[in-house]
């Protein structure tokens, strides 16, 4: 049995099912993800099992203790909000102390542990400051220190890094990476953003209607999406359209008709002949045909400049839009409006169930 | 800018402030120079300055000062009664949200909707069934009623300001509710529930329409004191009285300008420096 268990649960506001009987099973000490749009289900998980929405359905069982029923006070987790929620009253150096003194901690030990919390997230000289005085970053330290102050069994993080703008997101990122190795504490963590899925997860769960439709390592989910919708939503991926001849054992698509790559399972994907398909950006290249390369022609409709490289935007012969990554510089040849001969390797194209 | 431009851009607009803040000054500053008549009529002072009607004031027997004394005692103990009511409402509808905070809020704000004289009549057919009528009791309960919708507003714009995951934070670090209100919603409520408290002396201090239906002669408060005053003779004692009312609430706002806001400007001009310092 796992560290944490949690079992067929349920939850619906009225005709809208925000859980529609989810499985999950973290280990001690793992950095888990839950990934998803919003309105998915990803947050109701995470207030379930924080203890302040009540399943219709199921059971959450923590190191074999049944924690369903039990309060929030009394469940001994932390919580990281997006807006930090941290007392605006109190100092830096008290929001840390509440929960020790909620837990009538001796005065010394409480003071020694502040100190380590403090200094464990970089903000010692700061502990007399006001909330208010903190830029957002040292807002989210303190209420790292406060929630993690009591050694809690499980830290959930609810979109804490979506109010940052960009460069202090990466920091806290590994700032985050850095708590969970040198605390050991098991985290949760919710967003909607894929690249801080992939940036700090030991596992990623991928939610779409309340349900958990993949989960697995961030490069296994990167690399085989096991659906339409997570191929889409995990970002960098072409989703097209191709269709399968029994007769000739041949796939149209891209306005080409190529011979099915060895791993297309014809037993799985076939059906009508109607067949969908990935291939993500960095994997189409510009340029002719070159030996175990497909190539095929295209129109290009935009060029954006990206910062690593250039993002362009094409459309095939039939009809499919694509967004190909190519390096600075070797995107001179493109020209918006004019054809372009683009190839890619059929070994790389992913295939589907359609959803 | 041409000159005129300039006066019809900047000088006429400050013109015009200016003379709205005569507008609604004027009128209040007059009460001074008549309470300085020497006659005992209500009249500017023709012959000289007299300070005769604030010596009538101070007369216990005129009845002025157990006037002031009824007002401050019901004022007060409806502020208090009128501010615990008032928080004990908002902060339970700021935890709990659902369909019985606003129906108890439609309740509580009602006073603020029904015309105070309805209200009188209703109060008057009331109190004289339970024998409430001309008592402290009586009085003191109508007051709180009247300042519960005043104080609620106050308590509940200063609420609005605070972050409602708060009280999720707080649980979750293991708080149980009355830890969560006395160390978490009320240090953060105390500029809501002061101006609370004081709305709710203010309008208990200068009811008069319920207050006049519902007492007689035991209780007199300082508006219905006023009220007979003007009623029964034109005592330039009144001009006295508002002149040091007027007075008073200068006073109080003085104390407020020069104590409290140095204290809470230097406070909330800090963080700007601090930020600047040490934003990473």
């Amino acid at each position: 049995m796992a560290f944490l268990d949690i079992r067929r649960l349920r939850k619906s506001y009225g005709a809208a099912v925000a859980l529609g009987g989810v499985d999950l099973s973290v280990e001690e000490g793992e950095f888990i993800t839950l990934l998803g749009p919003s309105g998915s289900g990803k947050t109701t998980l995470l207030m379930s099992i924080a203890g302040f929405i009540k399943p219709d359905e199921g059971g959450i069982v923590l190191a074999g203790t049944d924690v369903t029923d039990l309060e929030p006070e009394d469940r001994n987790f932390g919580l990281v909000f997006q807006g930090y929620a941290l007392f605006p009253h109190l100092s830096v150096r008290d929001n840390v102390a509440f929960p020790l003194k909620v837990r009538k901690w001796e005065k010394r030990a409480i003071a020694e542990r502040v100190e380590a919390m403090l200094a464990l997230v970089g903000l010692d000289q700061l502990a007399a400051r006001k909330p208010r005085e903190l830029s957002g970053g040292q807002q989210q330290r303190v209420a790292l220190a406060r929630a993690l102050a009591y050694s809690p069994r499980l830290l959930l993080l609810d979109e804490p890094l979506s109010a940052l703008d960009r460069s202090l997101r990466e920091t806290m990122q590994r700032e985050l990476k850095r708590l969970h190795r040198e605390t050991g504490v098991t985290f949760i963590f919710v967003t909607h953003d894929q690249e801080e899925a992939y940036a700090m997860s030991d596992r990623i769960a991928v939610f779409q209607n309340g349900r958990i439709v993949q989960i697995g390592a961030p490069r296994d989910i990167y690399r085989n999406p096991a659906s339409r919708f997570v191929a889409g939503f995990i970002g960098g991926n072409n989703l097209i359209r191709a269709r399968f001849s029994p007769e000739t054992g041949t796939l149209s698509l891209l306005g080409r008709e190529i011979a099915a790559p060895q791993h297309f399972d014809v037993a799985l994907h076939h059906r009508d002949g109607d067949v969908s398909a990935w291939i993500r950006s960095e994997d189409i290249a510009i340029g002719g045909a070159e030996a175990g390369f497909e190539s095929f022609d295209v129109t290009v409709i935009d060029r954006a400049f990206i910062g690593t490289g250039e993002r362009i935007a094409v459309r095939t012969g039939d009809d499919e839009e694509l967004a190909l990554v190519i390096p600075d510089g070797a995107a001179d040849a493109v020209v918006v409006g004019a054809p372009l001969q683009c190839r890619v390797r059929p070994d790389l194209i992913g295939f589907l169930l359609p959803d | 800018m041409s000159p005129a431009r300039r006066l019809v851009q900047i000088g006429l607009p400050k013109l015009a402030a200016w003379l709205l803040l005569a507008f609604l000054f004027v009128p209040i500053l007059v009460v001074i120079p008549v309470s300085l008549t020497d006659r005992d009529y209500l009249s500017l002072p023709q012959d000289g300055v007299s300070l005769a009607h604030y010596a009538a004031l101070l007369d216990w027997r005129a009845g002025w000062l157990s006037s002031m004394a009824t007002s401050l005692a019901i004022a007060l103990a409806s502020s208090v009664l009128a501010t615990a009511v008032a928080a004990a409402y908002a902060i339970g509808a700021f935890v709990y949200v659902g369909r019985w905070p606003s129906l108890l809020r439609v309740v509580l704000l009602s006073p603020l909707i029904v015309p105070p004289i309805i209200y009188a009549v209703g109060m008057v057919k009331l109190w004289s069934r339970f024998g409430l009528l001309d008592s402290w009791i009586g009085v003191t309960i109508v007051h709180v009623m009247l300042a519960i919708p005043l104080a609620v507003l106050a308590i509940g714009a200063s609420l609005s300001n605070l972050d409602p995951r708060m009280v999720q934070a707080a649980r979750s670090l293991g708080a149980r509710p009355p830890t969560i209100f006395l160390r978490v919603i009320l240090p953060n409520l105390d500029s809501g529930i002061g101006a609370g408290a004081i709305l709710a002396f203010i309008t208990s201090w200068d009811e008069i329409t319920v207050t006049l239906f519902i007492t007689g002669r035991r209780i007199v408060t300082l508006p219905r004191r006023i009220w007979t005053s003007i009623a029964d003779s034109v005592d330039p004692a009144l001009a006295a009285i508002a002149s040091a009312l007027l007075l008073a609430t200068l006073l109080a706002l003085l104390i407020r300008l020069f104590v409290f806001e140095r204290g809470g400007s230097l406070s909330r001009s800090n963080p700007k420096i601090a930020a600047k310092g040490t934003s990473s």
